[in-house]
């Protein structure tokens, strides 16, 4: 990276846009074959992931207590080499909790996007390559549904349905179906167009097989972006909920379940809030390097780099 | 108009000179290394003369006219050479003194016309900006200005215009307007960068009227670079060949369209008849414009030259001919 | 003109489909309406059969929609029995202190991601760059409850500059106000820069400084002024994931607001009150994506058939 000023770093680049037809002369570089391996952020966002996920799923390995079990004579206690977390009200390890929690929380982000995405793929797909009335009513739900800013949607759903962390799921990834669609929509409404699909249709080519083989490889390169960064949305929500009391209930652990346990003895045990939201925040951040990596790689034309 | 007999080029007048550009090197940083664009060009324009720099895309000639203005900034740079503007070094110069210069004693007209003026400001407004940026009058004394600069460069609806936006003009009335607002201070010296390449070519024959007109009456020196050699024949004195950043030939523009030296402008003169019908057949030099990165050693166009020689591997110097023109060829 | 009744009339439309989901919500209760908003008092059959007529549940589903569009026109957004309150009452005496939280938020973020994004820009492929760019990507993706509650723990209790709960104060309002607005800023901080960087680079720009305009100059009128727009987008957005946070904030910091209104009546299955909350916010939201929809043309003289 070019680290030596000239006058006026101000205004660099004049001359990009002109007759230059340098190859290769642009500000970040890309699209080599091995390059995501060498993008930073990909590295950082896999180390990230690794160091969350990996505990996780070893918890019954890495935690020689189980996540419920209490400890009357071992409450409040701070992060040692005894409890790496800290212990809670009841005496149970903080760390057996996150780690278990995990489980629930990551866990339950997969299923939201799973379950999004797959509805909001196929319904992308069904209006993005039908068009006409079918592709304008469902445009227009999925428009109703992006209405409603943020989790109040989720929100709406855990009211009706009541609080569990199944519905919880369900709530989610009805906020995640509509982005989807909509993604997956402008992705088959474009290459439903390009002359090699044309022609396949004129040839008599059913939908079915249009889709199958033209339409869904094509947008799965926008899908797999979404899924990573919405994977990341996902797990801050599910948490979301999770901490209002909407979600999983005690004593289940989930990481926004356990920040709000831990929100009443704050002052005399910051690790009961500290920990759990900590492995959320690296969760969510290793999930969003990967996926604007993956974007980088698979998208350039996108913004926001 | 009276051609000198030799031009301008092989002369030593520098003082007569309104620019006089000294083996300009312009190159790009990447990575560790640097990406050399521009590669020794030299020429000089003298007061009222008229030049052009022709070449294919590739050949470094836009970027040879953004470094007379001073607007190369990262990753490019200006390795060396020297650029004399009226007598004043232009390398080196510190920007606000680039600044006070831009607009006022050369001045610039870009290739897209409509990407060139700011879609958020009415014409009058961007006119005028021009006018005020060197000149300390009112607002409406600008507009005022600018009205008759619009009509100067043929736009007869000057008021009207003066209150619209870029995006209601077409493109042909959009590149009079900059052209407009480029000599609104009278600079000596106007360069015009492909200005009628994105346009149609009935357009292109009015710009190209207007640039003619304006050049006779208000003998502003112009410096025309294009790609195309008839469009630059038709409006320029002299002409400058550039391939590979290198000039491949100069000299007065009969001169050089009609015997020209150097095998490079030979093709370029051979394609350009073919398409206005000259064989029925459109000819074309062989091969494509080296990748700056990849620049054989030697005489840039040798890989192309119908004529090439062994010698062709060392690069041939800019030698003068008896009638006062240069060639950068072994077979002179 | 056309421009802004096409606008309008999408928002009527949006603001009729609003109200029918949320008008549904009710009837997707398990149990019957009536039962819903009884909640406890469901088993007072007098209570049962004069809400019962109130609503006309006699009557047919569009019929009961109309009913209820009516009365919330009129002010009449039902009656928590929970709370012994209307709602409009309730949501009259939450709703300062949520919009007081919301514009400080805004403010920050606005502020701080116009801030970030710029000296992003300018010193856009260097070490100042990266860094900024990661500090907006970290604080997206940081749970805004556990991001409010690390603030109370660093500025509440450890440094005792703010009080542990929010109070109604200006003090008060700091922390839950930075929470709101530091989970946002990072979006817009990205954009100020992809959008000033896209600017720095077009032609106009270079125009602009062959006219010998002075770098400041060029800045402010070309540069800037240009980038605005698709800001604008993103304030626009912005504005949602603000109303959305609150929720989270107002409850952190046990702070009144519509948002805890939300929760709380979620949690005490208050429906009257979830249904009229849910309807203001959305309404809310729609009608701002308006205003900032009609900015455009104000901004753009190429939008909106100048």
């Amino acid at each position: 990276m070019p680290t030596d000023r000239m006058d006026e770093p101000l205004l660099a680049g004049a001359a990009a846009p002109l007759e230059v037809a340098v190859p290769g002369v642009e500000d970040e570089p890309l699209s080599r074959p091995a390059g995501l391996l060498r993008q930073g952020n990909f590295v950082v966002g896999v180390v990230l992931l690794a160091i969350v996920v990996i505990p996780v799923l070893l918890a019954p390995v890495l935690s020689s207590v189980g996540p419920d079990v209490q400890n009357p004579s071992a409450t409040f206690l701070g992060p040692s080499l005894g409890h790496l977390m800290g212990t809670d009200q009841y005496g149970r390890s903080i760390w057996a909790r996150v780690l278990y929690g995990g489980r629930y929380t990551i866990g339950a982000s997969v299923a939201v996007v799973v379950l999004g995405g797959i509805v909001g793929t196929v319904l992308g797909l069904v209006a993005g390559y039908l068009q006409g009335a079918v592709g304008f009513l469902i445009m227009r739900v999925v428009d109703l549904l992006l209405a409603f800013p943020g989790i109040l949607l989720a929100l709406g759903v855990t009211a009706i349905l009541g609080p569990s962390l199944v519905n919880a799921v369900i709530a989610v990834a009805i906020v995640a179906v509509p982005l989807y669609a909509r993604i997956v929509e402008g992705a088959a409404r474009e290459i439903r167009n390009l002359p090699y699909v044309r022609a396949s249709r004129a040839l008599g080519a059913g939908p079915r097989h249009i889709i199958v083989r033209h339409v869904l490889p094509g947008a799965l390169p926008a899908i797999v972006v979404q899924t990573t960064i919405y994977l990341g949305i996902a797990a801050l929500w599910i948490a979301a909920l999770g901490y209002l009391g909407l979600g999983v209930q005690p004593p289940t652990p989930e990481w926004g379940q356990m920040v709000s346990d831990g929100q009443a003895s704050l002052s005399i045990a910051w690790w009961g809030t500290v920990f759990p939201g900590a492995f959320l925040a690296a969760f969510v951040v290793g999930v969003s390097l990967i996926g604007d990596a993956l974007r980088d790689r698979l998208n350039p034309t996108a913004a926001g780099s | 108009m009276t051609a000198p007999a030799a031009g301008a080029q092989a002369a030593g007048t520098a003082e007569h000179s309104v620019l006089e550009v000294r083996g300009l090197r312009t190159y790009f940083r990447r990575g560790r290394g640097v990406i050399k664009i521009v590669r020794g060009v030299s020429f000089r324009v003298g007061r009222s003369g008229s030049v052009g720099l022709v070449g294919e895309s590739g050949s470094g000639k836009s970027l040879t006219a953004l470094s007379v203005m001073g607007l190369i900034d990262k990753p490019g740079f200006i390795a060396g050479g020297e650029i004399l503007l009226n007598g004043r070094e232009l390398v080196g110069m510190p920007e606000a003194e680039l600044a006070k210069i831009r607009g006022r004693d050369v001045a610039m007209v870009f290739q897209e016309p409509t990407a060139a003026l700011n879609p958020l400001y009415r014409i009058g407004s961007q006119v005028a900006e021009a006018i005020r940026a060197h000149q300390d009058v009112s607002r409406d004394q600008a507009l005022e200005q600018a009205r008759h600069l619009l009509e100067l460069v043929g736009i007869n609806d000057a008021g009207r215009v003066l209150h619209q936006y870029p995006h209601q003009l077409s493109g042909g009335m959009c590149q009079r307007v900059t052209i407009a607002a480029a000599l609104a201070n009278d600079p000596g010296l106007l360069i015009l960068d492909e200005p009628t390449t994105a346009l149609d070519t009935t357009i292109q024959a009015q710009i190209l009227d207007i640039i003619t007109d304006l050049k006779t009456r208000l003998e502003t020196a112009i410096v025309f670079v294009s790609h195309d050699i008839s469009v630059v024949a038709q409006i320029c004195d002299e002409l400058v060949v550039m391939y590979g950043g290198r000039v491949m030939e100069n000299g007065p523009t009969e001169q050089v369209i009609g015997s020209p030296k150097h095998p490079y402008t030979q093709g370029l003169i051979n394609a350009a008849m073919s398409v206005s019908g000259g064989t029925g057949r459109l000819e074309s030099i062989p091969g494509e414009v080296p990748d700056p990165q990849r620049m054989p050693p030697g005489c840039p166009f040798e890989p192309r030259c119908p004529r090439a020689m062994p010698q062709c591997a060392t690069e041939p110097p800019l030698t003068a001919l008896p009638d006062g023109r240069q060639v950068a060829c072994w077979l002179y | 003109m056309v421009y802004v009744g096409k606008r309008l009339l999408a928002l009527v439309v949006l603001l009729i489909a609003i109200s029918v989901l949320v008008f549904l919500m009710l009837q997707a209760v398990p149990g019957s309406p009536v039962t819903a908003l009884l909640g406890q008092s469901a088993t007072n059959p007098a209570a049962v059969a004069r809400l019962t007529q109130e609503l006309g549940l006699n009557r047919p589903l569009p019929v009961q929609f109309w009913r209820w569009v009516d009365g919330v026109l009129h002010g009449n957004l039902g009656y928590s029995y929970q709370n012994q309150q209307p709602v409009s009452a309730l949501i009259g005496q939450n709703l300062p202190s949520t919009v007081e939280l919301a514009a400080s938020g805004l403010l920050i973020s606005l502020v701080g991601g116009i801030i970030l994004g710029v000296v992003a820009a300018v010193r856009r492929n260097t070490a100042v760059d990266s860094v900024s760019m990661g500090i907006a990507m970290t604080l997206v993706a940081l749970p805004s409850f556990w991001l409010g509650l690390i603030l109370i723990l660093l500025f509440a209790v450890v440094l005792p500059w703010f009080p542990v709960v929010g109070g109604s104060s200006l003090r008060g309002l700091v922390l839950p106000a930075f929470t709101l607005g530091l989970g946002v800023l990072g979006i817009t901080g990205r954009f100020v820069r992809s959008s000033l960087l896209e600017q720095m680079h077009s032609s106009h720009v270079v125009a602009a400084r062959a006219k010998g305009l002075n770098r400041r100059t060029v800045f402010l009128k070309h540069v800037a002024r240009n980038a605005v727009l698709p800001v604008l987008t993103v304030v626009g957005l912005q504005i949602g994931a603000l109303l959305s946070g609150t929720v989270l904030v107002e409850m952190v910091f046990s702070r009144p607001g519509i948002g805890r209104l939300l929760v709380q009546s979620i949690l005490s299955k208050d429906y009257a009150t979830v249904q009229a909350t849910v309807l203001i916010i959305a309404g809310f939201y729609a009608v701002t994506n308006l205003v900032v929809d009609l900015l455009y043309p104000l901004l753009d003289p190429r939008i909106g058939g100048t």
